[in-house]
Formats: structure tokens, sequence, C-alpha cells
């Protein structure tokens, strides 16, 4: 058991985060590749899957909510044509998931706000890739780069993953 | 809360975190294989989103103090705490994770009450039985707000042992016991209590029985008083469980020895009140053995001994368990051997403890009110199953009573039968 039980009430699994994920899955599926309407429908649908499933008592079940949600997400990704905008609608889908499993009503230690750094860094860094790839002209250099840029990213995190204390504040150790 | 784990890292990944690290790669590969740049875009705050969650959180080791206690009567349990955290930590920031341990059924979900000090809990559970479990402390951890990072929370936690025994059993220490202590005459000791010599008046207490109430005393004074005995050491009992595998299978025989295991927490509770010294043994293969002695560290020892007996593997020998026993404990002591009486050899074993100056009195847990071995059998087979059972067990403990009085164990919430047989010395098998 976490925290005080879930009730059946709407106010205790949508919060204002679940129009800003509706929205962006909204804005994913127009920019996709697939036909708007049911590129829409599978957009609200895994929504919707997502807020099902997290307002289950269950604890796996609500563990497992980000799942449908994610999948959606990259089903309308994966289908998106080149451009800037499915681009940042993508980037943005990617954010917008963050910010709602940051808003969890059913857990006290949730909230947008109190939640802001966990979703506005990885939209900076969104943001400037966007920036990146649609401003700086192309080439071999720039792709390089990014491609090093790339792995390293992947390379730390993979050691964090590994040995998480290295993020600690400091080695203190346990009682 | 962790005091307990020394090696446990002071940040913890959670699962939710491994899913958005997991849909990050993928995401990100499969935005390289398909050249599909907007999968790329979605990927990036994926993987940075766990690393990000990182940079909350208090810089050292987030520290709270928790205060628990368990209450209740009877079956009904209830276990009341609070955590206060130390600064810089917030209670807004504590995810709080409690059960109720095994053996406690719910009877209502736990409360979880926050205000800016502390974070109060309440769980309520229920009892099927008697029985005697440690209370795993409840998990606390500082989270981020997307629950993706945990640092568990230190910080001492006092153990917490819920209790439940039949009733009858508070006042079990009025009995006398038999003395195996070699010096003539009263052995006075240091504590006042509820028999011996008088000593003095004090203000009652609620719990003080009304025989125990200075009548005269009170009506001068105005208000309740009661009398104060200086108590003499009554004896000694040792008590026995048998821990021995038997036929029944693992699951009954653990049900079995939790029920004995409550039992003797409650007889030697009861015993030590009264000073009387208490020891205790736990055959398995071998014996683990608590010498006689009294006090609250007594009381500490055998509890801890309780809590950690376990079903063997292996059943020893019945007799090894009688010459352990005479190595360890005075022979004469007031015994209570628990058993199920299950294994084959019952009765070599109380037979044994006889011959060596250990003449026990048997409480047998009976596992019938456990047992639903009709399986898919028709109604009137299955009556006719419970009553080939019943009377298997009438027989087996007929068998035992050439040997010593055996209280058969059946109604778990009452133990009037033992009680009734202990304050008849004649009949507990006490030695002419």
């Amino acid at each position: 058991m976490t925290g005080p039980g879930v009730g059946p009430h709407w106010r205790t699994w949508i919060g204002p985060s679940a129009l800003v994920l509706a929205g962006a899955a909204l804005l994913l599926a127009v920019e996709s590749g697939l036909p708007t309407l049911p590129a829409v429908v599978l957009g609200l649908a895994g929504v919707s899957a997502g807020l099902a499933l997290r307002a289950r008592r269950a604890s796996i079940e609500h563990q497992l909510a980000p799942v449908p949600v994610l999948a959606m997400f990259g089903l309308l990704a994966a289908t998106a044509p080149l451009g800037p905008l499915p681009e940042i609608a993508a980037g943005a889908a990617g954010v917008s998931v963050l910010l709602w499993l940051a808003d969890d009503p059913a857990r006290p230690v949730g909230g947008i706000g109190r939640g802001a750094i966990g979703w506005a860094l990885p939209g900076l860094a969104v943001a400037l890739a966007w920036l990146g790839a649609a401003v700086l002209p192309g080439g071999a250099l720039p792709l390089g780069t990014a491609a090093v840029l790339l792995a390293g990213a992947l390379l730390a995190i993979a050691y964090f993953v590994r040995r998480p204390e290295a993020l600690a504040g400091d080695g203190t150790q346990a009682i | 809360m962790s005091g307990r784990a020394a090696d446990e890292p002071p940040v913890r990944w959670r699962a939710l975190a491994f899913l958005l690290f997991s849909s990050g790669i993928a995401s990100i590969a499969a935005g390289v294989l398909l050249t599909a740049p907007a999968l790329l875009f979605l990927g990036l705050p994926l993987l940075f989103g766990p690393i990000a969650a990182t940079l909350y959180g208090p810089r050292s080791v987030p520290r709270a103090r928790l205060e628990w206690r368990s209450e209740g009567t009877g079956a009904t349990v209830d276990i009341l705490g609070r955590f206060v955290p130390e600064p810089p930590t917030r209670t807004a920031d504590l995810d709080l994770e409690c059960s109720l341990p095994s053996g406690l059924s719910e009877r209502a979900p736990p409360r979880i009450e926050r205000t800016p000090e502390e974070i109060r809990f309440a769980l309520s559970g229920r009892a099927p039985h008697p029985l005697v479990v440690p209370v795993p402390p409840p998990r606390l951890a500082w989270s981020d707000p997307a629950g993706l990072v945990a640092r568990p929370v230190h910080g001492p936690s006092p153990p917490l042992v819920v209790e439940r025994y039949p009733p009858e059993l508070w006042h079990l220490g009025a009995v006398r016991l038999e003395r195996t202590i070699p010096w003539p005459g009263e052995t006075p000791s240091r504590r006042l209590g509820a028999s011996g010599e008088f000593a003095g008046i004090r203000e009652a207490r609620p719990t003080d029985p009304a025989r125990r109430i200075n009548w005269r005393a009170s009506a001068r004074a105005g208000r309740l008083l009661a009398n104060e005995y200086e108590l003499d050491r009554t004896g000694d009992v040792l008590l026995l469980l048998d821990a021995r595998p038997t036929p029944l299978g693992r699951a009954l025989d653990t049900h079995l020895l939790a029920l004995s295991v409550a039992a003797a927490e409650g007889i030697a509770q009861s015993f030590l009140r009264e000073k009387a010294r208490v020891g205790l043994g736990v055959f398995g293969e071998f014996l683990d053995a608590v010498p006689l002695a009294g006090g609250r560290r007594q009381a500490l020892r055998i509890r801890q001994t309780l809590v950690r007996a376990r079903v063997a593997e292996v059943a020893g020998i019945p007799e090894r368990c009688a010459v352990s026993l005479g190595r360890q404990f005075p022979p004469g002591v007031t015994t209570v051997l628990f058993s199920s009486l299950a294994v084959e050899d019952a009765d070599a074993l109380v037979a044994h403890l006889g011959r060596r100056g250990f003449p026990a009195l048997v409480l047998s847990p009976s596992p019938l009110p456990l047992q639903d071995g009709t399986g898919t059998a028709s109604r009137p087979d299955a009556e006719l199953v419970r009553r080939l059972a019943r009377l298997e067990r009438r027989e087996r403990l007929a068998r035992i009573w050439a040997f010593a009085p055996v209280v058969d164990w059946e109604e778990f919430w009452s133990l009037s039968g033992l009680v009734a047989l202990l304050r008849r010395p004649v009949r507990r098998g006490r030695p002419r």
C-alpha cells in the first residue's frame, strides 16, 4: 500500500496535466503520417488507457499506466514525416509524459510545480536539440558531433543506472 | 525507514525510471534505424527525465524518527505511529509504504495523515488466531514528484512486536509452581506485587481487582487505595516447544507452531510478572534453550527466541531433547510441553521427559480446526473424514495421557483447560 486510498472520484486520477498530455497526443496525431481521424482516435485511446490504468487501486497497474501512452506516442512518432513541426511535436509529447507522471493526484509527493526540474530540464534539452536541427546548416560535421554526443549521453546514462549513488549529494553511509 | 540495511544505496531507481530509460533507448534506436527524427526527439526527454529527477532532494541522507505502538484488545490489532522528519527534509517529499505483518488480516485500509511536522499512520488488522509477530518498520523514502527516484530515509526505528494470546493467561502467574531453588524457606524478591506478605498501601490503579482494594483505608482517605504485597518467588516453569516437522506438512506445522509460540509467550509473561523464573526450550533437530531466569531481560530473551522459532527441517530424536534439558534445567521444574502431537513418537518424547525428571503437562494445539482435508469429497464423505480424523486424534491423545496430562487446544482464543489443570498440582503431574 502506498499513500492514501485512491477513490473513484475523477479528481483523484485526472489532474491538469492530463489535458496537456491529451493536447500533445492530438498535436502529434495531426503531424503524424497517419490519416488524421485514425491518428486522433489512436492518440485519445492511448491517453484514455493510461488514465484508466492510473485510476486503478492496484499498485502494479498504477505503475504500468505510462506503457499505453508511450506505445501510442512511439507509433505516431514512427510514422511522422521529416520536418521541424513533427519533431517539436514529438519532443513536446515526451516532455508531456514527464509532466503527467509528476502530476499524479494519488501521490501526495506529486505536483507540476514541485516537479518543475524533472520536466523543464528535458524540455530545455529538446528545445536546444530542435533549434540545432532547425537552424544550424546540415552537413557531416554537425551530424558526427551529434552522434558522439548521443553516444556519450547513452554511456553516462548506463553508468548512472549501474551506480545511482554517484548522483547522491554526498557519500554518507547508511546507519 | 532503514536503520536496517547498511549496504542500502542512498539513491534507488524505481521501476518507472527503468521503463522510461528503456522506452527512450528503444525510441532513439528505432529513430536511427527508421531514419525518423521525430522518434529521436521523443526519446530525448524520456532519457533525460530520470537523470533530472536525481537533481532533486536533499544533498545529505534524509533522516526521520519513528515512534509507534500497538493497540487493541482480543483479535483486533491497531498499529499507530508517526514519522518526524529532521530538517531540511519535509513531510511533503516523503513516500510512506506500510503493510501489516503476515498473520494479520486487514480490517480497514491504512490511514496516512500528513502535517508539516509529521506523518501519522494507522494500520487496522485482525488476528484470526493467537500470535506473536514482529511488525516490519514502514518504508519511508524521499521521492521525486514523478516517482522515478527514491532515497531511503534513515533513522532509529524501535522494534514492535504484536502479541495476542488467550486472556485467561493474564492471571496465570498466581499458580503455585514447583520450587527448584535449593535454598530453604521463602525467597523474597525485591519487587512489590500482587501476592506474598503485606508491604504497604498505594493509590489504586484501574487494573487492580476489587479484592486488592483496601476499603477501610479508601473510606478514610476518600479515594481508592490498594494493598501492596512483597512478592516471593513462586517457583520455576519450563516451556518446551516441539518444533519438529510432522506428517501434517510444513504449512500446517508452521501454523501450529505459531499458536504454540503465542501461548508460550502469554504464559511466560504472566509468570515473569509474578517474579517466577521462566525457562524456554525449542526442540527441532536440537534443543535451543533459554535458561531459567526472571526479570525484564528474560522476558525479552524469551520473546526473541520465540519470534525466531521455526519448524525444523529434520526431526530430532526424543531422547536427545530429554538429555539436553537435563543439562540446562534442574529436574523437577514445572514443565509445559507445546506439541501438536502429530509426530509418531510424540509419546516417546513425553515418556523420556518424565524419566529424566521433567514430568510435563502437554498443551496440544489441534490441527483439526485448521484442516480441510476433505478435498473434492461429497458432503457425507467429508463428514466421515472429519469424524475419522477426530477419532484418530482422540486415540492419540489417550495414548499420551498414559504419560502426562494433555490439554486438547481446539478453541484457540481460550486456554481455560490449561489454567484449570495448572491450578491442580496433582493433575499436572507433580511428583509425589
